[in-house]
């Protein structure tokens, strides 16, 4: 057998077993372990579509793995939106928030679903999963009390995703916890075991008169003009070092972004751009092949001509 | 512009465009009604208080109905409800400025009684609610010549300590002032929470001597030798708290505490059974649910973890979990001071 019939012969494998298991299970259906991958590429801040599986390169704990690619516009999602609604988050704020809310179960069509969860030092599902494009009633949501982010974003993660269906976490926040007892390096824990993304809309005080300072363009790109922008600049994590444990802890490990935006702004847009970055991301699924077993696998991935494009991708899975 | 700033200067526009005397006046009329018995008024009242510092001096307490001590006392103990009233309502600041009207004059009433000890407790459970170390501390210093063996002060000076060591109280500044905190100065602030929790073990060694407050000085040693990462001696203090106390509120943040040093320790199989016994303190608990949650979901038992967040996150009457309250110390024991106070008003 030559070594390109091989190859082709086990990624014919590769696809059959694929097809065979569940699509959206992360690990064993009828056996056979299966990682999926959400990724997302951009170009200068915008989606790049069309990449077939040839196009990636993923390693496995540096073992390269033969991977299949689906295009999340093709599947359903759940859009988790996890929303401060703490003392800091009344008024005018909230109006914007709830907005926003309206605007992204607009934006998902009757396939998808949608549910909200309130952050005080108390967190509530105040809107049950219901299927996209409705209304969902925002009555419960108010602006009292302390904030426990990172329980709630714990508790957005720890469920286990419909075959079929993707599951996308949209989170606002000021980046300040004050009152969770799950600690960011166990809410790493969990997003390593979970196959959710996690977008982040993080609200800064006086960002516009930040930018009007900084000389240094945002990381990714400014994505919607001057109030919604796509990464942070370094400026910004010198002055708002409390958005970091966030971003290193759920955002960046599950391959997700973070959205900043001026918090006396509208969001309207915000929301709805954190979803559009996930449903034109990938999905790439792939057997690991040649790796050891149990523990942390660390994963990379990487598109041909890697200087034009950016990816965001899981960083790795526990098994 | 800061929040806080926007909301002070918000403040001084409104003091300034409205003069007191064309503010609604119903201080002295709730006065009145409180001093002839209607006690559970002001919790529900809307009180001025610029009003009421600047409209009910001494002259309109000396001429309340009744016996003078029965007035300066009925007069102290509203005061004191209307500040917990405006801390209710998140204005620390009104909360504040009755509570310090009131306490100069508690104070300069010599010799003191009982009534004015049981005021200076209560009081505790609004100013540790502050949130706020300095005012308790000088709060608890005004108060401390008068009943140098009082456990409650001793707690409450105890707890002014540990709420500076806290990083979570950087959280009441605004955004800049909270960045500069946490980073640019680093290194100070690290060796200011050192100093802080230093103190802190010092004076809760003093409060564990006496009955009342020993568990909770234990607890409290406890969480701060979690936060230094000295987990057996989390666990040592841990292990005295329910030898001293059964109160709900302490008994399950005991439980809490010692499950999340096991974790710490790696003895996960003991971390599960203290947030399961947390939990038959207080069922549904939100803290005890999720570090239950989130440990089992790491220990690949997510049908379980999965089941108590999806139980958590539908319940819409949540049981009120204590640690949302540790930080403000007595807070809880609010209701059952009043009451104590109250009862030495006649």
């Amino acid at each position: 057998m030559t070594p390109r019939l091989a190859r082709v012969l086990a990624k014919a494998a590769v696809v059959l077993l694929l097809v065979t298991a569940s699509l959206s299970a992360q690990r064993f259906t009828s056996g056979v372990e299966v990682v999926s991958v959400p990724a997302s590429v951009t170009e200068k801040g915008k989606a790049v579509t069309g990449l077939v599986a040839a196009d990636f390169v993923l390693t496995d704990n540096g073992v390269p793995q033969i991977v299949e690619v689906a295009a999340l516009e093709e599947m359903p999602i759940d859009v988790s939106l996890v929303i401060d609604a703490s003392q800091s988050v009344q008024g005018a704020l909230l109006t914007r928030l709830k907005k926003a809310v309206a605007e992204t179960a607009a934006l998902l069509t009757h396939n998808d679903r949608i549910r909200v969860i309130a952050v005080q030092h108390v967190i509530r599902e105040i809107v049950r999963w219901q299927p996209g494009g409705g209304t969902p009633s925002l009555d419960a949501l108010t602006g009292s009390g302390s904030t426990s982010i990172y329980d709630a974003l714990a508790a957005a993660l720890m469920r286990s995703s419909p075959d079929g269906r993707r599951h996308l976490v949209v989170v606002f926040t000021d980046g300040f916890d004050t009152s969770s007892v799950v600690a960011p390096d166990a809410l790493t824990s969990i997003a390593a075991l979970s196959d959710t993304v996690v977008n982040a809309v993080i609200a800064i005080e006086d960002l516009k008169e930040r930018r009007s300072t900084q000389s240094v363009a945002p990381s990714a790109g400014n994505a919607r003009g001057g109030s919604l922008t796509m990464g942070l600049t370094p400026a910004d994590e010198q002055q708002l070092p409390s958005v970091r444990p966030l971003r290193d802890a759920v955002v960046l490990p599950t391959g997700g972004q973070v959205f900043a935006v001026d918090m006396q702004e509208p969001l309207s847009g915000t929301f709805s751009a954190a979803v559009r970055a996930f449903r034109t991301s990938y999905v790439l699924r792939y057997i690991p092949m040649n790796v050891a077993t149990p523990g942390w696998h660390s994963i990379a991935v990487t598109v041909h001509r890697p200087n034009r494009y950016e990816i965001r991708a899981r960083k790795g899975y526990s098994r | 512009m800061p929040r806080l700033l926007v909301l002070i200067v918000a403040l001084v526009c409104a003091v300034v465009a409205t003069p007191a005397a064309q503010r609604k006046d119903n201080s002295g009329q709730l006065l009145l009604r409180y001093v002839s018995g209607e006690r559970d008024l002001v919790v529900s009242a809307s009180l001025d208080y610029k009003t009421f510092l600047e409209s009910v001096g001494d002259q309109v307490v000396a001429g309340l109905p009744g016996p003078p001590e029965r007035a300066r006392r009925a007069t102290a103990a509203f005061v004191l409800e209307a500040a917990s009233a405006r801390l209710g309502a998140g204005d620390v600041i009104g909360s504040r400025a009755l509570i310090e009207w009131a306490c100069t004059r508690v104070r300069g009433h010599l010799p003191a009684d009982d009534f004015d000890q049981a005021w200076h407790v209560a009081a505790l459970s609004v100013v540790d609610g502050f949130l706020d170390p300095v005012a308790l501390e000088t709060h608890v210093q005004h108060t401390r010549a008068h009943w140098p063996n009082s456990a409650a002060l001793a707690l409450s000076w105890a707890l002014a300590a540990e709420q500076r060591s806290s990083p979570l109280l950087a959280n009441r500044v605004p955004n800049d002032l909270r960045s500069m905190l946490l980073e640019q100065n680093q290194a100070r602030i690290d060796a200011a929470t050192s100093r802080a929790m230093d103190d802190a073990h010092q004076r809760f060694e003093a409060a564990e001597v006496a009955a009342d407050t020993s568990a909770e000085a234990h607890l409290r040693r406890a969480h701060l030798y979690l936060q230094q990462h000295d987990l057996p001696k989390a666990i040592e203090q841990l292990s005295l708290v329910e030898g001293h106390s059964r109160e709900g509120w302490t008994v399950y943040l005991g439980r809490l505490f010692r499950g999340q040093a096991q974790e710490q320790l790696g003895r996960h199989d003991e971390a599960l059974a203290s947030y399961r016994h947390a939990l038959t303190i207080g069922p549904g608990g939100q803290t005890a649910t999720m570090s239950l949650a989130s440990l089992l979901y790491r220990n690949h038992h997510s049908d379980e973890a999965e089941t108590l967040v999806r139980t958590l996150l539908a319940e819409t009457d949540p049981i009120s979990d204590p640690w949302w309250t540790y930080w403000a110390g007595s807070a809880r024991l609010w209701t059952s001071r009043l009451n104590a106070m109250r009862g030495l008003i006649e």
